[in-house]
């Protein structure tokens, strides 16, 4: 068949488009990038900037950490394991800051503490000292001197008289629920099982596939190493959210890929049976994966990564691209025996154009919001939309097959008789209309909206029975949780966070929480260490002082005896926190300092087995300069926000396309066409609150898709209304092959697919039993 | 009395030495050093006895010498009364330590403490011969002679438990003497006298 010259050279620029498409993407390709992480999707909090990215900082240091037991019937093999399992995972690369030893460096911490032992003391010591009850120091001393109470104390006697030194030392492991120092690890006993308690961290961010991957190979070498390093079998349990962002990686892909299959072998069947020419499914395949490949490379090239949400978002909504293979293709159904490919551009062009239209425009808002998630769907499909559109229009006149066929008998005449039956006369239609109207009132008086984001992470109940166990034999489930100090000056924070220590330890004391972590524990204020120099000077260090005179009981010489105390006295520079952050001896909480941003001095109090979070909570509002962050609920806050954001957006989406729709058609044109979509919305979020199932984010993002697709139904209804049957047909086809790929995602069990699926399943039934409803006469 | 600890020091490094060189597992001190009490040792339920303990600490030209009676019970802890040179009772548990003397009490709880509580836990090992719990922190020796053996620990890493170089325990029937030795130069020797067991279970 010879094509006049237009139609080719369309072809051929249709040909190009391809063939940059396709070198961008074998570009972008290996270069992809897919995060999981729900946060990900979420613009960052406002705020004190400084303060909030220290947060961020810090938080994101949790959600990479992993906790480990390593466990086995014999406490050797147990601790041998660990070692082992340790050592894997440190030499793996996978992992960093693995730790399995606890309080281990003995001497960073004694030559700390003896550099500035003039100016530190335990809190239980100094609280006698101040009461004057320096009586019971002596009498604990002597006792040490004589007894084996002293051989608890990690400073000999000579060094450490009083055993103040050793009173600080023992004071700076910090206690973990049930665990016990066993040599220098800490384990948990359960019955006849020793489990070890170890910690590392993902190198890299615990929900991208790649680091994922790596910490899987990193921790199946490590249960090897374990196991034969005790000989027998070992007991791994891990708790963190690595196991589960890999396990919510793992399922999503394989289902993406299955549903995607079954729905893309649908419709390519679909597509055979009624235009019995293979190159119909063809040229939608090359429409639809054009269009993909075009989206997901742009969305990588500006945004460097992609979020999985929208990248499920963007496939649906390219699934649009096979609307309108089929509707270029029905279009030979009109007129079987004359048609050819490029007579269909005369008919179907205009609704393609103006549908594609209204989706971009639509979408177009979403990239000036300030929340990357709804902009990577929004340029997924505004450049996948626009190239598969492309495709149709400029290659399938070439390219599909060059004669017509009839519409074939079995799908002939149900559609007839549906296309008759359709009619619906005014009285029914009025009848309908306020039947739906009751069913939507009360349907929406009912709808839940749920934002908790606990809600909608996916987990399996294995992994979550797991960090279960983990918690129990800890005795103290891991808060994500805690509190941030933060003022202008690393003083003004310390004494905060000793005031908030106070505070914890009376919660600790009624049982409301089971303990907490900071670093006053290791570095008290200027403030606390300053009263603690004067106590020691005046009551322990002066040559009548406590010091002194129990050294003199002892029998040491009175050379020795004015050396000891004047070292001490001289030992009276306060530990600074660059001199604690310095040594050695901060290693475990180091990282609870966040130290200076923008100004501002910020530290972190971590919980562990909060039991009345009210208190805990209480306590923020109580000790000025403190917060009590809880990200769960932020997150769940700043969910609910976006929700809200987006439905608003909805209506301003609806108010722009039905202005756009103004442009060409009469008000009550345009309010019909605008009538499917918005009808079928309203219908979705009745039927999701009549049914009781709650709304989120994520389904509200699924409306956002049906008036995408909805436009599209009605605009091309009314457009291609010469031949009402074809039109009908191609519609129908369109909705069908929408409801069985969204339809299979809402079997997701990654929530928010679910809800995403479900929504759009559901509204495009609706919306298309209301296009067909709704459109004018023939 | 000071002869007899300057004699002690002067044999203690000689056999010492030969002690260190020969390692064991707990299973193997219970199968042949430990082989004649190990199994009455295991059935002890409280222990009690007269000790003599020996401070040598570098810089005191005389040791620090006290004695009194102590009663160890497996599941409760240690009681270790002083008798001279103060009257004072010290009792070592699992979840902390308390000190009487002169009228007050003190106590000092290890659940928030958890390096305190290991040395208690550590200590307590020692006293209780609890193979298994002293195999974890200590590398073990052992050697048995003419009806009396010994036993040697020497911890196999750092931690702030670890308060002592090396340890040795002699006993024949029960345990006879402890000696700790620390890295200053100091050292404790406690001697056992009058021990009586009461067998439980």
């Amino acid at each position: 068949m010879r094509h006049s010259r237009p139609t080719l050279a369309r072809f051929w620029c249709g040909m190009a488009l391809l063939a940059i498409v396709a070198a961008t993407f074998a570009w972008v390709q290996p270069r992809l990038r897919v995060e999981t992480d729900l946060l990900d999707l979420l613009p960052r909090a406002s705020g004190d900037a400084g303060v909030e990215a220290a947060i961020d900082a810090f938080a994101t240091r949790v959600s990479r950490k992993v906790i480990f037991l390593v466990g086995a019937d014999d406490a050797g093999a147990a601790s041998a394991a660990a070692a082992a399992f340790a050592g894997a995972l440190a030499s793996s690369g996978a992992f960093v800051d693995v730790r399995q030893e606890m309080g281990a460096d003995v001497s960073g911490a004694i030559a700390l503490y003896m550099a500035h032992r003039g100016t530190l003391l335990a809190e239980a010591d100094q609280a006698r000292l101040a009461a004057g009850h320096g009586q019971d120091i002596l009498q604990a001393a002597r006792l040490a001197a004589y007894t084996p109470a002293g051989l608890v104390r990690p400073l000999d006697l000579r060094r450490d008289p009083l055993g103040l030194g050793s009173a600080w030392l023992l004071g700076q492991v910090p206690s973990i629920g049930r665990a016990r120092l066993r040599g220098s690890q800490l384990t948990v006993q359960e019955g006849a099982k020793t489990y070890v308690f170890l910690t590392a961290e993902t190198a890299g961010s615990p929900f991208g596939a790649a680091a994922q991957d790596h910490a899987a190979l990193a921790l199946d070498r490590a249960r090897q190493a374990a196991a034969v390093a005790a000989g027998r079998p070992v007991t791994i349990l891990q708790s963190g959210a690595l196991q589960h962002a890999t396990r919510a990686t793992r399922i999503s892909q394989r289902e993406i890929g299955f549903f995607g299959s079954v729905a893309t072998i649908a419709v390519l069947t679909l597509m055979l049976a009624l235009f019995r020419d293979w190159r119909a499914p063809a040229l939608g395949m090359l429409a639809l994966t054009a269009g993909a490949a075009a989206g997901i490379s742009a969305a990588q090239l500006v945004f460097g990564e992609l979020h999985l949400v929208a990248l499920v978002f963007g496939s649906s909504l390219i699934g649009v691209a096979i609307d309108y293979s089929m509707h270029f293709h029905a279009d030979q159904f009109r007129a079987p025996a004359t048609w050819r490919p490029p007579d269909a551009l005369a008919q179907v062009t205009r609704p393609i154009l103006y549908g594609a239209g209204a989706t971009v425009l639509g979408f177009a808002g979403l990239l000036l919001l300030p929340f990357p998630g709804l902009q990577q769907m929004a340029l997924i499909s505004i450049v996948g939309l626009a190239v598969a559109c492309a495709c149709v229009l400029l290659l399938f006149p070439v390219a599909a097959r060059s004669a017509g066929r009839a519409l074939p008998g079995w799908c002939a005449r149900p559609l007839d008789a549906f296309a008759g039956a359709a009619r619906w006369t005014g009285r029914t239609r009025c009848a309908l209309a306020l039947a739906a109207l009751a069913f939507v009132a009360f349907g929406l008086s009912r709808v839940v909206f749920q934002d908790d984001i606990r809600t909608l992470q996916m987990s399996t109940p294995a992994l979550i029975g797991e960090e279960r166990e983990v918690a129990r034999l800890l005795g103290a489930a891991p808060e994500s949780r805690f509190f941030l100090v933060s003022g202008a000056s690393a003083e003004a924070v310390l004494r905060d966070a000793e005031a908030l220590a106070d505070a914890l330890r009376r919660l600790q004391a009624q049982g409301d929480i089971e303990s907490f972590t900071t670093v006053v524990r290791a570095l008290p204020s200027l403030e606390r260490q300053h009263a603690a120099a004067a106590l020691l000077a005046a009551h322990v260090f002066d040559a009548q002082g406590l010091m002194p005179a129990f050294m003199r009981e002892l029998g040491f010489d009175e050379a020795t005896i004015t050396a000891q105390a004047g070292d001490a006295r001289a030992a009276s520079a306060p530990l600074t926190p660059a001199e604690w952050l310095a040594s050695p001896a901060s290693s475990g909480l180091r990282d609870l300092w966040l130290g200076e941003r923008g100004g501002r001095y910020a530290t972190v109090v971590t919980l562990a087995g909060i039991r009345d979070l009210a208190a805990v909570r209480a306590i923020g509002g109580r000790v000025p300069g403190i917060r009590f962050v809880d990200r769960v609920a932020e997150i769940s806050g700043v969910l609910a926000h976006y929700r809200e954001t987006v439905l608003r957006l909805l209506a301003f989406a609806y108010a722009t396309i039905f202005l756009a729709l103004l442009v060409r058609y009469r008000w009550r044109v345009a309010l019909r066409l605008i009538a499917a979509p918005l009808g079928a919305t309203l219908g979705t979020l009745a039927l999701l609150g009549a049914a009781g199932a709650p709304v989120n984010l994520f389904t509200v993002l699924g409306l956002l898709l049906l008036l995408a697709l909805g436009v599209d139904y009605a605009v091309f209804l009314r457009e291609a209304a010469e031949d009402r049957r074809t039109a009908l047909l191609s519609v129908s086809l369109s909705a069908t092959t929408t409801i069985v790929s969204c339809g299979l995602l809402a079997f997701s069990s990654t929530p928010l697919i679910a809800s995403i699926g479900l929504s759009l399943a559901a509204g495009i039934l609706l919306c298309w039993l209301i296009a067909i409803g709704l459109q004018g006469k023939a | 009395m000071l002869a007899a600890v300057v004699a002690l020091c002067g044999a203690g490094p000689a056999r010492a030495a030969a002690l260190f060189d020969h390692p064991r597992t707990p299973q193997q001190l219970v199968d042949s050093v430990l082989a004649g009490v190990a199994g009455k040792m295991a059935a002890t339920r409280v222990l009690t006895g007269r000790f003599v303990q020996h401070r040598q600490i570098s810089g005191l030209p005389r040791p620090l010498v006290s004695s009194g009676d102590f009663q160890l019970a497996r599941d409760a802890g240690i009681t270790w009364r002083t008798h001279k040179p103060f009257e004072s009772e010290l009792v070592l548990a699992p979840d902390g330590m308390t000190l009487r003397s002169g009228g007050t009490e003190q106590r000092l709880s290890s659940t928030e403490q958890p390096a305190l509580q290991a040395a208690l836990g550590l200590l307590f090992a020692m006293f209780a011969m609890d193979l298994d719990r002293l195999d974890a922190a200590f590398e073990l020796f052992g050697q048995a002679q003419d009806g009396s053996w010994q036993l040697g620990l020497r911890p196999r890493a750092g931690g702030l438990a670890q308060v002592f170089t090396s340890a040795v325990i002699t006993g024949s029937a029960q345990v006879d003497r402890i000696e700790l030795s620390s890295d200053g130069g100091d050292s404790t020797v406690i001697e056992f006298s009058g021990v009586v067991a009461q067998l439980g279970r």
